[in-house]
């Protein structure tokens, strides 16, 4: 088949490469209204591997939109939550080209409830189908492929025919479909990061209760992995999570919920315990040093709402920095990737050293906390640590670090959730 | 002492010219005056900046005014608004300057650069501790945010800064995390029993909020809410330290109290607590309506300053609402003057008048230690107008007593969009327009009884359904409610007073009648909590009311 797909989200990229690795021929569009396309670059080097053979093989072609192949059988809207816009647009530019109706459109996008009914709405004629993204970073083309059940959007019978054959590489037994109307499927996916975001807003107020009872939630969270009902994944206790998607989806969800008129204070709370939990190193350090943060050094490693990423959307990296600064502490700040983003975020300003040598951060520091869980941040130089900083005394924010071992380094030390 | 009619002193030319006038005016009905005079609104009404002022609706005629105005004149009054704006220490009871419209001084004002220094430098620091809290980055001793401010204080220190704040919930500014405003005033602890239990202590700041810090209501309950605190939080300085916050004129019994220094807020003994949420004991309004509507509050009220200052008798709304008042009480014998505001957001605004005017003006003994010659502050009462009509309207129409009214009112409600009420602004305006017509309507039944009513519905009303009239009252307009027109509306009042303390030669700014109770209270303490056995000493009366309360009857 010919497959057009547009957009730089990584299910773009993910389905994109995969469809085309599958003999499939793809016409990828990346940004819609750029006239020079170019390739999008992930974090996931498996991906980018995968796109640049793609590309390679003359099975993947980088095209504007004036050079789309309207014989296509397959459009695939794989955009942003933001760029609503931008999808809406693409679908009054196609309805313009001279394209045979019917074809298959997918909305891969996140547009909350109605989003995919609305985009049909322009383009009535076609087949439409909504495929929830649920890709995951870092593991992301497995991710699609060891899904046990792809939940997909329709509203005829004759497009789960199309999405059969379409996906027939990746699922070939009948039950890995599970069909269901649009709005089904756009509240599914909502409903799914709000599970996610339960469980670590969970662990979070867990792990709160476990330091003031001297219990060790590192333990607890294995005990809780070990049950077969429950699982492993989002689990961590720490500074909350954060990333643009993820916390778009919860406060759609949160949004949808209020809207409906019904008075649903869990995803309150979770929000809630989330952005308390995002400065809980800065109140460890309040403790610590008995509100007396005046003219205080802190050191900071990690600024990006998680590792192998320079986003510091929704981060814990500014509840710390307002709330520090309020205090009138200055921050030594450092992280691999995200350092451009928070000096154009911030500007310049005195109380702010941005630093590219993680070291550099912690000179004359009366705390380190670790705010993110860089791999260079898992084995800290102790003696270089407390040779610098001006006080040892190290704040975890990812539970990274063994608190006996650290201790028995001449630091004072505090991680969520530890004894 | 006579009330109204008082023994002619021939030194006193203009008092007897307003004593026969006022004989003849008894005689005169305002449904007689609006006939003669169809151009009385226009004659009768001053408007300035956002306010209107009617006063058309009270028993005077042009002449009547002259010689108010003359009589004024014979009292100095011209003299007196000008020694008021000076340091010059007027109150001379407790040797002090009343300077409360230095508060309301500009940052850089030309006049008096000095006073505003001083003044802007407390403000500076209060605002700069209201936007923290606002961001959410006022921590507790535990580093969680802020999210509970209580008031406590009493009096001045309670009662202007509720009043304001529940005036202006429609202001209220929206913050970084949820915050409530809490007011705790009685000696008893009722306010404080009620509200502890709803509140974190990890979360909960106090303002103690007393002038002199040495308020026995206020130190009880602050003891009260410090123990709660100390219970949860430990003994710690820093509890102290993130908890409370000090506004008073005596930094030295705040610090051994334990407020940090950086916490203490300070005002002046030239502010008499009545005259003083304008300063720091104004924190909760301003954390309520936030920094710039705290400034605006403060314009609106140095507007009226140079209004008061600045206009001539005729179109001075101070004045002339001081005149009236001095009319109506002294000349026209009517003893209580009722404040009636149509708009629920002034639900605390006769209480706030009663203590501004009768704490201020309850005075007999005149500045040269005579017994005063004229009756001074009438009974001053009130509520919101609509609610009142179903309670005590009844009597302003048909009772035995004559009283004189104040009707306030917006012309415009509902109208900035404010989150508040964006949803319902519809109907609510429909509501005010309801609230705006019984305003209007309640003024003209009072006015002119029977002749507001049709010719037709008179002719066989029984004389139970039939209305005398010939109650005066003024009708105060205001734009909209607004931080900047609230402190117009509230500088107006003080002014007021103000301008009678000179008519009756009285000093409106001490208190010394509240003075002894405390002291009294002080000895009947020790009996009570059983340190003190002997009650010989005490009247038959507190002996028996003593034997019950300590159970032994």
């Amino acid at each position: 088949m010919n497959i057009c797909v547009f957009g730089t989200t990584l299910q773009a990229g993910v389905l994109a490469g995969l469809f085309a690795e599958y003999g499939h021929h793809v016409y990828w569009c990346p940004r819609v209204g750029a006239d020079d396309q170019s390739s999008v670059h992930y974090q996931d080097e498996d991906l980018n591997q995968l796109i640049q053979k793609q590309i390679k093989n003359n099975a993947i072609q980088l095209v504007g939109l004036k050079q789309l192949q309207l014989q296509s059988e397959v459009f695939l809207f794989s955009f942003n939550p933001s760029e609503f816009a931008q999808a809406k647009h693409l679908a009054e530019e196609l309805k313009r080209f001279p394209i045979i109706h019917p074809r298959l459109m997918i909305n891969g996008s996140t547009f909350g409830l109605q989003g995919t009914e609305e985009l049909k709405q322009i383009l009535m004629a076609d087949h439409w189908a909504y495929l929830p993204d649920t890709i995951q970073e870092g593991n992301a083309i497995q991710s699609f492929i060891d899904l046990k059940q792809v939940i997909v959007g329709v509203d005829q019978s004759e497009t789960q025919q199309i999405i059969k054959e379409l996906l027939r590489p990746f699922f070939q037994l009948k039950h890995q479909y599970l069909f269901m109307p649009f709005l089904d499927a756009e509240f599914t996916k909502l409903s799914i990061s709000g599970m996610l975001a339960t469980r670590i807003s969970y662990m979070n107020d867990m792990a709160q209760v476990a330091e003031k009872l001297n219990i060790d939630i590192h333990n607890v969270k294995q005990g809780l992995a070990s049950d077969s009902r429950i699982g492993a994944s989002y689990l961590s206790a720490g500074v909350g999570f954060g990333g643009e998607n993820f916390s778009h989806d919860i406060l759609t969800l949160t949004g949808t919920v209020a809207g409906s008129g019904i008075k649903s204070q869990l995803l309150d709370q979770v929000w809630n315990i989330n952005e308390q939990q995002k400065e809980i190193l800065f109140r460890k350090l309040w403790n610590y040093y008995q509100g007396q943060l005046t003219g205080k050094v802190v050191a900071i490693w990690g600024a990006s709402f998680k590792e192998n990423t320079s986003s510091i959307e929704n981060s814990p990296i500014h509840a710390m920095l307002a709330a520090l600064w309020a205090q009138g502490a200055i921050v030594q700040l450092h992280d691999p990737q995200a350092l451009e983003r928070v000096a154009n975020f911030y500007g310049e300003r005195a109380d702010l050293i941005l630093c590219h040598d993680q070291y550099q951060a912690v000179e004359n520091a009366h705390a380190l906390c670790l705010l993110t869980a860089w791999k260079q941040y898992w084995s800290p130089d102790y003696s270089q640590l407390l040779q610098k900083m001006a006080h040892p005394l190290i704040l975890d924010g990812r539970n990274m670090l063994d608190p006996d071992f650290v201790k028995a380094q001449g630091f004072a030390y505090q991680g969520v959730g530890r004894v | 002492m006579k009330n109204s009619i008082l023994d002619n002193d021939q030194r006193e030319p203009h008092l007897a010219r307003l004593q026969n006038l006022a004989t003849a005016q008894q005689q005169l009905r305002l449904t007689d005056l609006f006939e003669q005079d169809p151009q009385r609104f226009d004659k009768f009404s001053v408007h300035f900046n956002q306010l209107s002022f009617d006063y058309s609706k009270h028993r005077i005629d042009q002449n009547a005014c002259d010689v108010l105005f003359k009589f004024a004149d014979s009292k100095q009054l011209t003299q007196w608004i000008k020694r008021l704006f000076t340091e010059e220490s007027i109150n001379y009871t407790e040797d002090r300057a009343a300077m409360h419209w230095a508060l309301r001084l500009p940052k850089h004002d030309q006049d008096y650069p000095e006073l505003a220094e001083l003044v802007h430098q407390q403000l500076d620091r209060m605002y700069q501790l209201v936007d923290k809290v606002h961001a959410g980055q006022c921590r507790g001793s535990t580093g969680e945010v802020i999210q509970d401010v209580v008031n406590i204080g009493v009096g001045g220190s309670d009662l202007g800064p509720l009043m304001v704040s529940h005036a202006l919930s429609d202001y209220k500014v929206s913050t970084a995390k949820p915050l409530k405003v809490h007011f705790v005033s009685t000696m008893d602890g009722s306010q404080l029993s009620d509200l502890l239990h709803q509140l974190r202590p990890e979360t909960t700041l106090f303002i103690i909020s007393s002038k002199s810090f040495g308020t026995i209501d206020t130190l009880s309950n602050a003891q009260t809410v410090r123990q709660w605190l100390e219970k949860d939080l430990g003994t710690q300085n820093s509890v102290i330290q993130h908890h409370f916050i000090g506004v008073s004129t005596k930094p030295e019994k705040m610090t051994e109290w334990g407020i940090a220094p950086e916490n203490q807020f300070l005002l002046w003994d030239w502010v008499g607590g009545r005259y003083s949420l304008w300063s720091c004991i104004g924190l909760p309004i301003a954390l309520q309506i936030g920094v710039d509507g705290f400034k605006q509050l403060l314009a609106g009220a140095y507007a009226i300053d140079q209004h008061f200052q600045k206009a001539s008798f005729e179109q001075n709304i101070p004045v002339l609402m001081g005149l009236l008042g001095v009319w109506n009480n002294n000349f026209l014998n009517i003893q209580t003057h009722a404040v009636l505001p149509y708009d629920g957001r002034l639900k605390y605004f006769a209480s706030y008048l009663q203590q501004l005017e009768m704490e201020s003006n309850g005075k007999s003994i005149q500045r040269n230690n005579q017994k005063v010659d004229l009756n001074t502050c009438p009974i001053v009462w009130g509520e919101v107008g609509p609610n009142a009509q179903h309670a005590f309207y009844q009597l302003l129409h048909q009772g035995t007593h004559a009283v004189s009214c104040d009707f306030i009112a917006p012309v415009q409600r509902y109208n900035s969009n404010q989150f508040t009420y964006a949803e319902s602004a519809e109907s609510l305006i429909e509501q005010h327009h309801l609230a705006l017509s019984n305003c209007l309507a309640q003024s003209r039944l009072l006015a002119f009884g029977n002749t507001a009513l049709n010719a037709n519905e008179l002719s066989d009303l029984p004389v139970y359904k039939q209305y005398e009239g010939n109650q005066p009252s003024s009708t105060l307009l205001l734009q909209e409610l607004s931080p900047y027109s609230l402190g117009m509306l509230i500088a107006l009042y003080e002014h007021k007073v103000f301008v009678q303390s000179v008519i009756w030669n009285i000093n409106p700014f001490d208190q010394w009648g509240v003075e002894k109770g405390k002291e009294i209270a002080n000895q009947l303490l020790p009996i009570l909590n059983g340190k003190e056995k002997d009650v010989s000493q005490l009247d038959a009366s507190t002996q028996g009311l003593i034997k019950i309360l300590l159970g032994k009857e």
